[in-house]
C-alpha cells in the first residue's frame, strides 16, 4: 500500500447492493487497447473515483523477485514521461485529488478520489503513467528504503504479520501465494531496474486492467475522454497464465512461531478452499459469518464468552484467482497453552462437521450480508470497491446484482457440504506463535 | 429523494468537467426537537439506502473517570449485558439476527451507543437500546468477564506501538489534567472495577437531559418520533450536568524527552507535539488547512522530508487531537532502529523551518484546493453525519459554522495562514515520546531536553509517565 495502512493479503469484501442501483445503471465499454471500464452516475456527492485493477500480483512473481508487484506499486507514484517524481502528487493534490494503492496476492489496484470536475487531469496523469512510466535510480533507493519501512512496521506493531507468513508458507509448497505480498527482505533490497520495466512491459498492458468509474459523472464524457487520452497505449499481450498448480495437501502440518515477549498465545488454522469464482465461495462466505461475526457467532460465543479460552477470533474466507485458504485466527487468553484452546476450537469443529449448523444461524448470516452489501453501496468508494471486485474475482460485475439471490439459495446442507468438504485434518496447517514451544 | 440528493442534483445539472464554479458543499438540513425529560433529539434525513443510523450521546466522557480510569469506558461496555427485559443472549441474538452493528465509544468529553440497522428493523433495535441507556443490570459475574478481557485486550495493546503511541503522548502531555485520563482506560485501574461501580456512575450520568438522541438516514420522521416518545418518554430527569472539563493545562517548563523501553522493537515509534487547540475552536478550519500542508497529506512538508525524499520511513504526518476545553498537536511518525536519531533531527529540523519560515502561496493554494475537494466524501455514510451532528450538540457548535467550511477554506490568505503557524502551533518545549529499544538507543536523547527512561509496562498504570 502506497499510503499507510496494511498491507491486504486477502480481500474483504462487503456484500450485495443497494435497492438505489441496478445492473442496467453501470455502463460497460471496452477501449480498443483491450481496457475494461465500468462507469456508474452517482451525484449524491460533487465528487467522483476512478479505481484500476491491474491483474496482476504476488501470485505473478517468481522467487528472487518477491514482493516486486508491491514495489511497482510504488514506483507507479515515482515518474513517467510528463510528469517527473513527485510531480503526479502534487498535481493530483493540487486539483483537490487524492490517491492510494494496493496490492494483493492477485491484483494492484489504484485508486483516485477527487471533485468531479477535476476528472481531465486525473486521466491526464493515468495515462502518462500507463503509457510511459519512468524509472528514476534515487527514486529506486529511496523507495526500496520505503517499502523496508513498511514491511518493519507491519512485523512491529502485528502478532499476526509474522504467523501468517509462516503458516502460507507451509501450506502452499508450490503456489506462488506461498511468499508475503511485501516479499522477502533480502529480495526487496536486490531487485533492480530491469525487473521493473520487465514487468511494466509484461503486465501493464491496459488490456490486462479494469477501470472503473464511479460518482457525479457524464459516462459519454468519461468515455470520450479514455478514447482521448487512454485507448491511442496499446500493445500486443499475449496473456500471462500462471503454470502452477498446488497439489492437493495430504497430512496436517504444524509450525511454531516464537515471541518470547508476546502476551498471549495465537493459534492459525487454515484449510485449503476453491478459487473465489468457485459455486462454494457463498456458503464458504456464509459460513465465515456464522463462526464469527458478532458476539452471537458460534466460535466468539463459545471460546471468547463462555470458556474464556480465548481473547479474539476470527473466521476469514480468503478470496483468490487461485485456490486460497480459509484461515481462523485465535487469539488465547493470557497463560493458557497453546494446546487447550486447539483442543477447543478442535471441538468446535468436530460439533460442527458432525452436527452442522442451524436454519437460524443460516439465516442470521444471510441477514448480515445483505444489511452489509447496503453499507457496502453507502459511498461511491464502496460501489467502486465492490464492482471491481465482482469483475474481477466473481466472475463478473453483473453478479454483485445477483449476490443476494445467490446468498439466499444457500441451504444448512450446503453447509454441511462444504464443512465436510473443505474441514479436514489432513487439509489444514497449524501455526503456533507463543512465548516458548510446547513438548 | 431527500434534499441532499436534491441539491446536488441540481448542481450536477450545471456540472461539467473543469468548467463552472460548483455550490459550496453543505449537511443535510438537521431537525432538532426535544423530550419533556430534557433528551435533545437530531434527525438527519438521507434516503440513499435503506439504512438508519443512530447516535445516543450522553455529555460525559473518559474526562470524568477520576482514579478510575476506564470507568465511562467499561460502563459503557457493560451496558449491552442485560437489562430489565432483555437477556445479555437475547440482545446479542437480535442484534446480530437483523445485521445491526452496535458499538459503544468513549471519548474524552461525551460517550456514545450506537447502532446502524435496515429502517424495516428500527422498531426492534430502539425499545433495546432505550432499555440498555435506561434500565441496564450490570449482571456482576458478567461485569467480571468483560473486565477480565478487556484488561488483557489493555496488556495487550502494547504490543502494537503504533496503536498506542498517541494515548501515551496525551498522557505524557496532559500529566495530572483529568484529559490524562485514557478513554478505554489502563490495565491496573480497569482490574478494579467492580459492578457496583458501574452502578453508580451509570445512576449518576446517564440521564436524558444530558442526553442526545441522532437518527441519520431513510425513515419517516413521524413514525420515528412517535417510536421515540413511546421508548424514551419515561427516561426520568436527574441532576446530572455535562462534564465540563475548566482545569488550565500547565504548560511545560522545557522539552521533555520519554523513551519507553520495548526490548524486542527493531523500529522506534515517535510522537512529538504539544499544546494543539479545542474542537471547533474559530480557527480549526484555517488550521485544518494548514494543518494539511504540514503533515496531512502525501505530499506533506513532513512526508517528502521524512519519507519521499530520505526514505528514512513508511509515513509521517502531523495532526491536532482536540477536545472541548483544549487540544493536542503532535507529530507522528517510525523509522528502524538505527535511523532513528537521523528520523527525529530531520522531523525537528523540518518542524522547526516550518514555524521559523511559514509557507508559499503556491503550496497554500494547494492545500486550499485539496481540503475542499477531500471534504464532501468525509460525510458521505449515514455513520459520519451521525457522528458529525451528535459531536456539534456536545461541543455546542452550529451547522451554520460547519457548512462554512469552504468559504471559510476560501478567505485563509498567506498572511494569516503564517501569522496562525507563529501563534497556534507549539514553537518550543515540547514533549517527545519514542517507543524502542532503549539497549541500542542509549541516552542520545538527552541532546533534545530532559530524558526519561521508562519500561514499556508503566503503560499499564494510571501512574505519572
Amino acid at each position: 500500500m502506497k499510503r499507510l495502512g496494511f498491507l491486504l493479503s486477502s480481500l474483504i469484501v462487503a456484500l450485495p447492493l443497494s435497492a438505489a442501483t441496478s445492473k442496467e445503471d453501470v455502463q460497460e465499454f471496452k477501449l480498443k487497447n483491450g481496457m475494461k471500464v465500468l462507469i456508474l452516475k452517482d451525484s449524491s456527492i460533487p465528487n467522483a473515483n476512478m479505481y484500476t485493477f491491474w491483474k496482476v500480483g504476488s501470485r505473478n512473481e517468481l522467487p528472487g523477485i518477491t514482493g516486486l508487484s508491491h514495489f511497482f506499486e510504488h514506483m507507479m507514484f515515482n515518474g513517467s514521461k510528463h510528469y517527473p517524481p513527485g510531480s503526479f502528487d502534487t498535481t493530483m493534490e493540487a486539483a483537490g485529488g487524492s490517491n492510494n494503492a494496493y496490492t494483493t496476492n492477485d491484483v494492484t489496484v489504484y485508486t483516485n478520489w477527487f471533485p468531479s470536475q477535476s476528472f481531465s487531469t486525473i486521466v491526464k496523469l493515468e495515462a502518462d503513467r500507463i503509457g510511459a512510466l519512468s524509472f528514476d535510480d534515487t527514486k529506486i533507493n529511496s523507495e526500496r528504503g520505503v517499502v523496508l519501512s513498511e514491511r518493519s512496521t507491519g512485523l512491529e506493531n502485528d502478532p499476526w504479520e509474522e504467523l501468517s507468513t509462516v503458516v502460507r508458507s507451509t501450506a502452499f509448497l508450490a503456489h506462488p501465494y506461498s511468499w508475503p505480498v511485501i516479499g522477502w527482505e533480502p529480495d526487496i533490497k536486490a531487485w533492480t531496474k530491469a525487473d521493473l520495466q520487465h514487468y511494466f512491459d509484461t503486465y501493464y498492458n491496459p488490456a490486462n486492467a479494469v477501470m472503473v468509474v464511479v460518482g457525479d459523472v457524464d459516462p459519454s464524457a468519461v468515455i470520450k475522454e479514455l478514447q482521448t487520452k487512454i485507448e491511442p497505449i496499446s500493445r500486443p499481450f499475449e496473456g500471462h497464465p500462471l503454470r502452477t498448480i498446488e497439489p492437493e495437501q495430504k497430512g496436517e502440518r504444524r509450525v511454531w512461531v516464537l515471541k518470547p515477549t508476546i502476551t498471549n498465545p495465537h493459534l492459525m488454522v487454515a484449510y485449503h478452499i476453491p478459487a473465489a469464482n468457485h459455486a462454494d465461495h457463498y456458503a464458504l462466505d456464509l459460513l465465515s459469518v456464522i463462526l464469527s461475526d458478532g458476539p452471537s457467532s458460534r466460535l466468539y460465543k463459545s471460546l471468547v464468552d463462555e470458556q474464556r479460552i480465548a481473547l479474539e477470533v476470527g473466521a476469514n474466507n480468503g478470496e483468490g484467482l487461485d485456490p486460497e485458504l480459509f484461515t481462523f485466527d485465535v487469539v488465547g487468553a493470557e497463560g493458557l497453552k497453546p494446546s487447550r484452546v486447539e483442543k477447543a476450537f478442535d471441538k468446535e469443529i468436530g460439533a460442527l462437521l458432525a452436527k452442522g449448523v442451524t436454519e437460524r444461524e443460516l439465516e442470521k448470516a444471510k441477514n448480515k450480508r445483505l444489511v452489509g452489501l447496503y453499507r457496502g453501496m453507502e459511498t461511491i468508494n464502496g460501489k467502486a470497491q465492490l464492482l471491481g471486485n465482482y469483475e474481477v474475482f466473481l466472475g463478473g460485475y453483473q453478479n454483485l446484482f445477483q449476490a443476494p439471490t445467490r446468498y439466499k439459495a444457500v441451504t444448512v446442507q450446503d453447509i454441511k457440504r462444504v464443512l465436510s468438504t473443505y474441514f479436514n485434518k489432513s487439509n489444514r496447517t497449524i501455526g503456533i506463535l507463543d512465548q516458548r514451544q510446547e513438548n | 429523494m431527500n434534499s441532499l440528493k436534491k441539491i446536488l442534483a441540481l448542481t450536477a445539472l450545471t456540472l461539467s468537467f473543469g468548467t463552472s464554479a460548483r455550490a459550496e458543499f453543505k449537511l443535510p438540513p438537521i431537525q432538532s426537537l426535544s423530550l419533556d425529560n430534557g433528551m435533545k433529539i437530531f434527525f438527519v434525513p438521507q434516503n440513499e439506502v435503506p439504512l438508519v443510523h443512530i447516535t445516543l450521546a450522553i455529555a460525559t466522557g473518559s474526562a470524568s473517570d477520576g482514579a478510575l480510569w476506564g470507568l465511562t469506558s467499561v460502563t459503557a461496555d457493560a451496558l449491552s449485558l442485560g437489562t430489565k427485559s432483555y437477556s445479555k443472549q437475547k440482545i446479542e441474538d437480535t442484534f446480530d439476527f437483523y445485521g445491526i452493528d452496535y458499538q459503544t465509544v468513549t471519548n474524552k468529553d461525551y460517550t456514545t451507543i450506537e447502532a446502524s440497522v435496515a429502517t424495516a428493523d428500527l422498531p426492534k433495535l430502539l425499545p433495546i437500546v432505550a432499555e440498555l441507556v435506561i434500565a441496564p443490570k450490570f449482571p456482576s459475574a458478567e461485569v467480571d468477564k468483560l473486565r477480565n478481557r478487556t484488561v488483557s485486550q489493555l496488556k495487550k495493546g502494547k504490543e502494537s506501538p503504533n496503536r498506542i503511541a498517541s494515548k501515551v503522548f496525551e498522557r505524557l502531555y496532559y500529566k495530572d489534567h483529568p484529559y490524562a485520563s485514557t478513554e478505554d482506560g489502563v490495565a491496573a485501574t480497569v482490574q478494579k472495577l467492580k459492578a457496583a461501580d458501574l452502578v453508580n456512575f451509570h445512576a449518576a450520568h446517564f440521564q436524558p437531559q444530558i442526553a442526545a438522541l441522532t437518527i441519520a438516514g431513510d425513515f419517516d420522521a413521524g413514525q420515528v418520533k412517535t417510536l421515540i416518545e413511546q421508548n424514551f418518554g419515561a427516561w426520568k430527569k436527574g441532576a446530572a450536568v455535562p462534564t465540563q472539563v475548566t482545569a488550565p493545562v500547565k504548560p511545560l517548563a522545557a522539552t521533555e524527552v520519554l523513551l519507553l523501553d520495548k526490548s524486542d522493537s527493531h523500529e522506534t515509534t515517535f510522537r512529538i507535539g504539544g499544546i494543539g487547540a479545542p474542537g471547533f475552536n474559530k480557527d480549526w478550519v484555517k488550521l485544518t488547512v494548514i494543518n494539511t500542508l504540514l503533515g496531512g497529506r502525501f505530499t506533506s512538508i513532513l512526508n517528502e522530508e521524512l519519507r519521499v525524499k530520505s526514505g528514512y520511513t513508511y509515513g509521517a504526518k502531523s495532526m491536532f487531537n482536540n477536545f472541548h476545553s483544549s487540544g493536542t498537536f503532535f507529530i507522528s511518525t517510525f523509522t528502524a532502529t538505527e535511523t532513528t536519531y537521523k528520523t527525529l533531527d530531520l522531523a525537528l529540523a523540518t518542524y522547526k523551518k516550518f514555524v521559523e519560515n511559514g509557507i508559499d502561496q503556491k503550496t497554500l493554494d494547494s492545500a486550499k484546493a485539496y481540503v475542499k475537494g477531500q471534504f464532501p466524501p468525509q460525510y458521505e455514510t449515514l455513520a459520519t453525519l451521525s457522528d458529525l451532528t451528535t459531536e456539534l450538540w456536545a461541543y455546542g457548535i452550529s451547522i451554520d459554522q460547519f457548512n462554512s467550511f469552504e468559504s471559510q477554506v476560501d478567505a485563509l490568505t498567506l498572511d494569516e495562514a503564517n501569522a496562525l503557524i507563529k501563534s497556534k502551533f507549539p514553537r518550543d518545549k515540547l514533549e517527545i515520546l519514542m517507543i524502542g529499544k532503549a539497549s541500542v538507543l542509549g541516552a542520545e536523547a538527552k541532546k533534545y531536553g530532559t530524558l526519561r527512561i521508562v519500561p514499556i509496562d508503566k503503560v499499564d498504570t494510571a501512574l505519572p509517565l
